[in-house]
């Protein structure tokens, strides 16, 4: 293969990753969530956007640039998450899970309904920290410094995410409480509190990503739409609640898509879906998905 | 603490521990406890006996708080718990074994173990747990707690209930489905907890086992006490209890 084509080729890589960095969070939110809750929340995307308009609206208003964004805009979009749980989740546990389907979509419509009202659908730009602004050449493909942040700050949270479900003793809990929360409720642990806190993280998340996606998507009302869209295929494909899952596709669905681009761009918007009917059909539960 | 005091059949008075009156409960509109009444004393060990579907598990999940749909009236040592959400009954040191034994396979079996929280000092150290069943040791380390077999299930759903100084246990059908060598170990265990001081609620359909263990039982059927006996049984009526459990 001669050098342009492998420059190419690492380029749209390094796109996947950055795009895949994305679909991770907001996967591994929705991931945690689908478990503690049972809910598939469809205000992820909306929530992402939230974290993005939340970093434009402080910088504008209170003078908090990007690095206070980044900690101050997920909290904010966690507590909303939690006051969402408390005043509207809490009628709904008992039925259906179709019904939290539809009451995240609904408020999901709402809160982009009132952003598009406000804010108008033009894109607003945000930019690039100083301290972020460049990048270097690493010889096969140059990489913004942004850019390499972001994929940084998405693996660190990821594992460590992974991590603290997997190995930590509060984990346990959480896996516990997933699997047969009654029981654990018999122990003396106060389960509907952890379900609040884990919604409230699972948002967070998407605030996280909304923050960091300010400066490189420009912040719009419909920015959650369409990501939401491939990070339900990313969950579907990773296996339905699978915090595994969620990351292995979310990064790999990101480097597909952008080899994608390289060989054959015009199936680079679908090959997402292709790939989610597939595993679908060889393994209908996902590929960390637990097998009935 | 107020607390009842009541003459045991020795002439004692000793305290009372749990006292359920009238109690009703219902699966959505199917009401299946029709009026359950009920009294353990402090260090008894008390077995509620009855055919499938008698209403057992559930008189056990309102008095640890998982039936939603409740009415009556449930004291433990002097507070009114009926209304009380799960966790907090847990923490006045009520503890389940629930008749799924809630064994946890996202977890390892030392997670399993660790998983309730310490609720005082009382509690069983790892090492006595471990003096009680020998066979937890060597699978502490087991990956997932579906990994064990069902006798090591159970001794795991027990123990783990024991490290956390809860005294009043409600143990649903303990034996059911274990090789008897296992369920003379599961009655060693009531024995030491006896001497403990260790409250006990347990669902039996085994009376051979409850026998060897209990100090009163009660007969349920279809939502109600229908009978009870202390357990210094006459042959009549041990033929009476076998007719409570037979279809
Ligand atoms: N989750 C449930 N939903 C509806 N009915 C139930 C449920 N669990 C038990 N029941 C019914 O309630 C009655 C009492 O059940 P249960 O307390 O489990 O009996 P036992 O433990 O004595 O075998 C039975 O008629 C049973 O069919
Ligand atoms: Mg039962």
């Amino acid at each position: 293969m001669d050098h342009l084509s492998i420059q190419l080729i690492a380029g749209q890589v390094l796109i996947g990753i950055i795009n895949g960095s994305f679909y991770a969070l907001l996967a591994l939110g929705l991931a945690i969530i689908f478990g503690m809750l049972n809910i598939v929340n469809f205000m992820q995307g909306a929530l992402y956007m939230l974290g993005a308009f939340m970093a434009y609206i402080v910088g504008e208003h209170l003078g908090i640039g990007y690095w206070g964004a980044l900690i101050v805009c997920p909290i904010l979009v966690g507590l909303f998450g939690i006051v969402l749980e408390r005043v509207f989740f809490r009628a709904i546990y008992d039925i259906d899970p179709v019904y939290g389907l539809l009451l995240t979509f609904g408020l999901a419509i709402i809160i982009e309904g009132i952003f598009r009202i406000i804010f108008g659908s033009a894109g607003i730009p945000y930019s690039i920290p100083d301290s972020l602004r460049g990048g270097i050449n690493l010889g096969f493909v140059f990489l913004p410094y942004y850019r390499g942040w972001v994929v940084l700050v998405s693996l660190v949270v990821c594992l460590g995410t992974w991590l603290a479900i997997e190995k930590t003793p509060i984990g346990a809990r959480l896996r516990a409480a997933t699997e047969n929360p009654g029981a654990v409720r018999t122990f003396g642990i106060n389960v509907p509190l952890m379900v609040t806190c884990t919604y409230g993280f699972g948002v967070a998340l998407a605030g996280l990503a909304g923050v960091m996606a300010a400066p490189i998507y420009s912040v719009s009302p419909q920015m959650g739409t369409s990501i939401l869209i491939v990070t339900f295929a990313v969950v579907v494909i990773g296996g339905l609640g699978s915090i595994v899952g969620a990351i292995v596709a979310g990064y790999g669905l990101g480097i597909i898509e952008g080899l994608t681009k390289v060989f054959f761009p015009e199936a680079s918007s679908t090959v997402v879906f292709v790939a989610m009917a597939i595993i679908l059909l060889l393994r209908p539960k996902g590929l960390f998905g637990r097998m009935a | 603490m107020e607390q009842l005091l009541e003459n045991t059949a020795d002439g004692t008075a000793a305290a009372v521990d749990l006292e359920v009156s009238d109690l009703n409960a219902w699966y959505g509109e199917s009401h299946v406890l029709h009026g359950m009444n009920l009294t353990v004393r402090k260090g008894e060990l008390v077995t509620l006996m009855g055919r499938n579907g008698a209403g057992k598990s559930t008189t056990l999940n309102c008095i640890n708080g998982l039936m939603r749909k409740r009415k009556g009236r449930i004291q433990f040592r002097g507070t009114d718990i009926l209304r009380m959400a799960p966790e907090r009954i847990a923490r006045m040191g009520i503890a389940t074994c629930p008749e799924d034994r809630a064994i946890f396979s996202s977890l390892t079996v030392g997670e399993n173990l660790h998983l309730p929280p310490l609720l005082n000092e009382r509690g069983m150290s790892v090492e006595e747990i471990f003096d009680l069943f020998p066979n937890l040791r060597d699978r502490l380390g087991t990956a997932s707690g579906a990994k064990l077999s069902g006798g090591e299930q159970q001794m795991l759903a027990i123990a783990r209930i024991l490290r956390t100084g809860a005294d009043f246990l409600l143990l649903d059908e303990p034996t059911e489905g274990l090789a008897p060598i296992i369920i003379d170990q599961i009655a060693a265990t009531l024995k030491i907890l006896g001497e403990r001081g260790y409250t006990v609620l347990l669902v039996e359909q085994n009376f051979r086992f409850a026998q060897s263990v209990a100090d009163r039982h009660y007969m349920v059927d279809e939502g109600r006490i229908v009978d009870q006996f202390s357990n210094d049984l006459s042959d009549q009526m041990k033929q009476k209890i076998e007719k409570y459990l037979s279809l």
